[in-house]
């Protein structure tokens, strides 16, 4: 069942185009995430779905109804926001009873679900502080109980953990996972961090410019970008630009700066100017006279040791330098080893069409 | 410049206390005890009471309108609060009695259309309808930065959420405005606590007001004893009133 359904949808803010002509669906029970640069248009799409801004062409549905004129209040939605938004002046328990006061519940009855969604975001005994008396992390959790106690058919969630520190940020996505799967709810969920997007999501919509980069799952989005923007904006990449100089069913033959390079067969024609990206955890250091597909020798410029993982910068003889991810072990590379060979698998090697415009 | 304002404060006190250069209370003793100063002092807190009063009332919808307005309007709208501000209080209270006079625009109006005329100067109406106008921008100005101050996102949220405008008000808007009403309260009290030129120009014999009375002791009965005292009293009321807006504007964010 589809749940929200953007038609055409645009925003102009006088010659400038917040959102270019977008069409997008969300299913119920679907954790959908807007990841993008700020000046995507991300939280410009979900306004519109709230309300707040209305579109300046193209229609939105919510729940199958055409909403675009309807006020955000008449939308039946919830929304989180990043600082929160809880009224400073309210106990929690009346913060999260504050919607339900609004849709005339009994008293009685509203006692029975603030405690029942306390319950759920592991806030019992807290009913009767104000916010300014928790932790971030906390009050973010009851704005979220704000939202869960009047069970909307949408939940928008617009960059809601961008102000805490790291840690708590990893705990509340588990927790808001959790809840996903639990609740079974629907959330359109607003970010420009990547890991978050990934961890999250059942399915990312990678905006830029007020358009759609590509929609998919984040296993799509990581393995298979579909532009050069979409490899660069999740995980890291290599990019080169080559030529198709041989395209047969087996493999496809490219050449560029730094030599011949193998991919995996694609529908480009021959002689096809492309793109290709490599991630730098698909590239590994070579011993002498070992061969995996794609060799290249080059000068080992600098060596970064991050703990867990430790990466390579090398120039190529030809050609710009390439990074190289790797889990640290203790044979690594020493600065100033001079020369070195690196490499990868043809699988690797990502052939990204050019396309006129990006 | 503190110089300026020391000395001659020094004096007022040392003036209060001392008759002839001889310490003496005599100068408070006889003012509690005199009956036109306890009726100015009523009469004083009265006037500034109703006027800061009715100022706020009038100031609240003003500032919640330039509030929601955009930074070009608003810009606009402060001008227009502003000018009357820069406007010299004795050149209003002149302005009042041509607009509330017996020969003044209303009653000229009024009488043109036949109707029953008010008289509007020399009485308490004049002085309230003169120092509300003067008190209005003092009232909008700490309601508007409190109204500015307030996260736009809580409004946001209780639209999001289902709440219609005037639950929105009631439940967020106003409450969270209280501490700005509060503050623009105490200036409003004190500024008018002050007030010289409007009762004297636009009240009558019952609307005098204390700085009306240290006139009256200075220049009528040459009595700047009994006027230091007065003085000394109205410091001390406004200096409290002043330190208690301060604890306001202390705890304004945690409201």
């Amino acid at each position: 069942m589809t749940v929200v359904e953007l038609k055409g949808v645009s925003r102009k803010y006088g010659n400038i185009v917040a959102l270019d002509c977008l069409d997008l669906v969300v299913e119920k029970g679907e954790f959908l995430t807007l990841l993008g640069p700020s000046g995507s248009g991300k939280t410009t799409l979900l306004n519109i779905i709230a309300g707040m801004t209305p579109p300046s062409s193209g229609r939105v549905e919510i729940d199958g109804r055409d909403v675009t004129d309807m006020p955000t209040r008449q939308r039946g939605l919830g929304m989180v926001f990043q600082n929160y938004a809880l009224m400073p002046h309210m106990t929690v328990f009346d913060n999260i009873a504050f919607p339900l006061r609004v849709r005339r519940v009994r008293e009685q009855e509203i006692r029975i679900r603030v405690a029942e969604v306390l319950d759920i975001v592991n806030l019992r005994d807290l009913g009767g502080r104000k916010p300014r008396e928790l932790s971030g992390g906390q009050q973010q959790r009851v704005a979220i109980a704000r939202c869960l106690v009047y069970k909307p058919s949408l939940i928008l969630m617009d960059e809601p953990l961008g102000a805490l520190d790291k840690k708590l940020r990893e705990q509340l996505q588990l927790e808001i996972k959790r809840l996903h799967s639990d609740l079974g709810v629907t959330v359109v969920y607003v970010t420009h961090d990547q890991e978050e997007a990934l961890t999250l999501s059942d399915r990312i919509c990678l905006m830029n410019t007020g358009r759609i980069e590509q929609l998919g799952t984040p296993h799509e989005l990581y393995f298979a970008p579909e532009t050069v923007f979409g490899a660069q904006f999740l995980g890291e990449s290599n990019v080169l630009t080559a030529t198709v100089s041989e395209s047969s069913s087996e493999e496809t033959v490219l050449r560029c700066s730094v030599g011949t390079i193998r991919a995996p067969t694609t529908s480009v024609a021959t002689g096809a100017e492309v793109t290709i990206v490599v991630r730098p955890e698909n590239i590994r250091r070579l011993a002498p006279g070992e061969c995996i597909g794609n060799e290249l020798s080059g000068e080992l410029i600098d060596t970064t040791f991050v703990g867990g993982v430790t990466r390579y910068y090398v120039r190529p003889d030809n050609g710009s330098v390439l990074v190289l991810k790797e889990l640290t072990n203790r044979t690594a590379w020493a600065a100033g080893s001079g020369k070195v060979r690196i490499g990868w698998s043809a699988e690797h090697t990502l052939v990204i069409q050019n396309i006129a415009g990006r | 410049m503190s110089l300026g304002f020391i000395v001659p404060l020094g004096f007022i006190f040392f003036r209060s206390f001392t008759i002839d250069g001889v310490f003496t209370l005599e100068g408070f003793r006889s003012l509690l005890t005199s009956p036109l100063f306890v009726r100015v002092f009523w009469t004083t807190l009265e006037i500034s009471l109703i006027a800061s009063i009715v100022a706020l009332a009038v100031g609240y919808p003003v500032a919640l309108h330039i509030s929601r307005q955009s930074e070009r309007v608003r810009s606009l709208y402060l001008i227009m609060v502003l000018l009357p501000f820069w406007t010299s209080i004795l050149v209003k209270s002149y302005a009042f009695t041509v607009i509330l006079g017996d020969a003044g625009l209303i009653n000229t109006a009024l009488r043109a259309l036949r109707l029953p005329q008010f008289e509007m100067i020399f009485n308490r109406f004049g002085v309230l309808a003169a120092s509300t106008n003067f008190l209005v921008p003092f009232a909008v100005f700490p309601i508007l930065a409190n109204l500015l101050a307030q996260d736009p996102n809580l409004g946001k949220a209780a639209e999001v959420m289902g709440a219609g405008p005037l639950r929105i008000f009631w439940r967020i808007t106003f409450p969270l405005s209280g501490s700005g009403v509060l503050a623009g309260f105490i200036l409003t009290f004190v500024l008018s606590l002050g007030l010289f030129a409007t009762p004297a120009l636009l009240g009558g014999r019952h609307d005098m007001m204390m700085a009306n009375l240290i006139d009256f002791y200075t220049r009528d009965t040459l009595n700047w004893n009994a006027a230091s005292a007065i003085a000394v009293i109205l410091l001390f009321t406004s200096a409290v009133l002043l330190l208690l807006l301060n604890r306001v504007r202390g705890t304004e964010k945690f409201a």
